[in-house]
């Protein structure tokens, strides 16, 4: 069980890091990390539609009709999309202007309708929850680094905070769609560097304890 | 065995179609179930967003007073030094203008510094929202845009906020500042800079308004009693109304003209003789969204303009001449006489026809030997000549001092008449004749011959069937 949770949260953090390696939800991806705490609130809002929206699909797998399954996750996801939006209006007014109309594109997350799809409604509750978080806060990790590049480049500040003077040195192209498109794609190309040389390095390790023990059983066939 | 074979094959025909219908039985009902899970899923959400919609519902006061914050706030940044800040009512009449935009709020801080929220149209749809500072001087002290609409690119103009149009006077010419890559963004700051700029100048009374002091203009001119007033069309489809005033004995009029179907209105033309001031005063909305359509609109109105301004000027003119000796001649024709009608004696220079029937005929006579000319309008109304008035004169040292001094008794001699009189000159004196009337010989002649000349000419009217 330690096992499967540790695998939970490698996929979810790392593995099949929903931003940079699945590249899934570009669109909030793009548009909302302008700035950091832009980045963290939309995160956090998707992790709470992923945990909630995994663990009532999860429950109600056996009971969904196949034919029916893709309505029901959309009408299930819809609704706590709708709910964070109720709680951001009344609590984080400023939060739900910024984010603006990619707080409700969050039901079309391809995210949280994959993990819905090919998770939640195969697998056990806990598991399911455990899977919503990972993937969260991958997502939640990945658009806030990026929106901190983005705001500390374009806007000399950071979380809202001015750093330094933003006329003497900011390179107004980072807060731009392009600018996006060009940190997402460094970003992506960075984290699969380093994933697939960790990834590499791995391998090697598990293949040299292999052979390894390869030898040591084939020595003591031979002292036997 | 046959007869096996029959009960065997009836046997299995009778299971296969046992299992269809059990089959569709099956599938009636999963589907029946999918539809009720679906309904059930929908209801239990709705349930629970009707919950939460209670839990975090947020009153009417709530917002407005979140509005309320985030606009002063907003204010605070744009104008530091705010204090006391009162909302001023909008004056609805100046709070769009199809050019630049519109005004959404007003806000006046103690100091009698004003902060007009404008929208500035930019491009394809897009505009952007600016509040703006303008100082009691009528310059702009800061700019700040609160709302970037469809315009994309607001943040590269949001840079230069603190250096464009900083100290600037307010103006609706004020010049646009291209940000390359940002045009239609640019466009939209510089339309809204123009907006709070007419709302400020037309309401708030800041700064020069040229348009507002030509409105003030006609307000004034319709006020006042003295005034020619008619109205015409030029054609079918553009019609005005000219006004006349001879106050400070400067002649000005107004145009208040449209031109029938649609959007090219224009709605008042002011020009003034002396000054040459023109201005052409556009309202409404010219139905078009690209600034090169408007600009082509305001183009062709001001040719309008001109092209009536043209029409009318002569009539005016003479009409406002006219006024001097006859105040209540309505000007209906001018006609300019350019060939003929032009002897020796004396020559016809144009007529003025009245809406009466009345004409006014500018004829020149000529006093004979090398002595000079005289001008004067005959007025002649039902073939009797009712007025006459010595318009200029030219080399006749006796014409002021002794015809002038006896006007009054002079032109008797002529009024009353009928046109078919014929005044005879009086015999010159180096010709060794009798002196005439006045003891100004010459000139009487001169005024003589151009009455003849002119009754000739209306006569001659009169006989072709009225004007020509």
């Amino acid at each position: 069980m330690k096992n499967r949770i540790r695998e939970i949260a490698l996929d979810g953090t790392i593995r099949q890091n929903p931003t940079f390696r699945l590249v899934l939800g570009t669109c909030p991806t793009l548009a909302v990390t302008t700035t950091a705490f832009n980045s963290l609130g939309m995160g956090l809002a998707v992790t709470f539609v992923l945990i909630c929206s995994n663990v009532i699909i999860s429950l109600l797998r056996n009971v969904i009709p196949d034919r029916v399954r893709i309505p029901c996750f959309i009408v299930i996801i819809a609704t706590f999309v709708t709910i964070v939006r109720m709680f951001m209006e009344a609590y984080i007014p400023d939060l739900y202007e910024s984010l603006g109309v990619f707080l409700s594109l969050i039901v079309v997350n391809c995210i949280i309708l994959g993990r819905a799809e090919s998770y939640a409604s195969h697998n056990p509750v806990g598991y399911s929850a455990l899977d919503g978080l990972f993937m969260g806060l991958g997502f939640t990790v990945s658009i806030t680094v990026m929106g901190i590049i983005r705001e500390l480049l374009g806007s000399a500040s950071l979380f809202g905070l001015k750093l330094w003077d933003a006329n003497a040195f900011s390179i107004p192209f980072f807060t731009n769609a392009a600018g996006a498109f060009l940190t997402y794609g460094l970003l992506i190309a960075i984290f699969n560097v380093c994933y697939n040389a960790v990834d590499r390095k791995i391998k090697h390790n598990q293949h040299g304890k292999m052979l390894q023990s390869v030898e040591t059983q084939t020595t003591a066939k031979e002292a036997e | 065995m046959a007869q096996e074979v029959k009960d065997v094959a009836a046997e299995t025909a009778e299971t296969t179609a046992s299992n269809e219908k059990a089959m569709k039985r099956g599938t009636v009902l999963q589907a029946l179930k999918a539809i009720a899970v679906l309904v059930v899923i929908c209801l239990v959400c709705g349930a629970l967003l009707a919950l939460c919609n209670d839990i975090f519902y947020i009153s009417p006061e709530e917002r407005a007073r979140r509005e309320e914050a985030k606009i002063n706030a907003a204010l605070k940044e744009v104008y530091p030094e705010l204090s006391n800040p009162e909302t001023v009512t909008i004056n609805k009449q100046y709070a769009a203008n199809a050019m630049y935009g519109s005004v959404k709020k007003v806000v006046r801080s103690e100091d009698g510094v004003y902060i007009i929220a404008a929208e500035g149209i930019g491009g394809y749809g897009g505009s952007i929202t600016v509040l703006v500072v303008i100082g009691s001087d009528a310059k702009i002290i800061n700019w700040k845009i609160s709302d970037v609409g469809g315009e994309t690119y607001a943040n590269d103009v949001s840079k230069h906020q603190g250096e464009w149009y900083i100290g600037e006077q307010i103006s609706t010419d004020i010049a646009l500042i291209k940000h390359g890559g940002a045009t239609m963004t640019s466009t939209a700051l510089n339309n809204a800079i123009k907006m709070a700029s007419y709302y400020a100048m037309n309401v708030l009374n800041l700064g020069s308004n040229p348009q507002k002091d030509a409105e003030d203009a006609i307000a004034a001119l319709l006020a006042d009693t003295d005034y020619a007033d008619y109205t015409f069309a030029v054609n079918s489809d553009l019609k005005y109304r000219a006004a006349l005033s001879d106050e400070n004995n400067a002649m000005s009029y107004f145009f208040v003209g449209s031109k029938e179907g649609a959007s090219e209105t224009l709605d008042a033309y002011v020009y003034n003789v002396e000054t040459e001031a023109k201005v052409v005063i556009l309202k409404g909305n010219l139905g078009y969204t690209a600034r090169h359509e408007q600009d082509a609109v305001i183009a062709k109105s001001e040719d309008i303009a001109d092209e009536l301004v043209t029409k009318v000027q002569d009539l005016n003119y003479y009409e406002f001449k006219i006024h001097g000796y006859l105040e209540d001649f309505r000007l209906a024709q001018y006609i300019a006489i350019t060939d003929g009608w032009d002897t020796d004696d004396a020559r016809i220079n144009s007529v003025c026809v009245g809406e009466d029937g009345a004409y006014v005929v500018n004829a020149t006579g000529k006093g004979g030997f090398a002595s000079g000319t005289v001008t004067v309008n005959v007025v002649i109304k039902d073939g009797v000549i009712a007025d006459l008035n010595v318009e200029s004169h030219e080399s006749q040292s006796y014409l002021s001092d002794h015809i002038l001094n006896i006007w009054d008794t002079f032109k008797m001699l002529f009024v009353s008449n009928g046109i078919d009189t014929k005044f005879d000159t009086t015999p010159p004196v180096d010709e060794g004749s009798t002196p005439g009337h006045t003891g100004a010989t010459y000139s009487e002649n001169a005024i003589i011959r151009a009455v003849n000349y002119a009754c000739e000419y209306v006569k001659s009217l009169t006989e072709q069937g009225g004007t020509n």
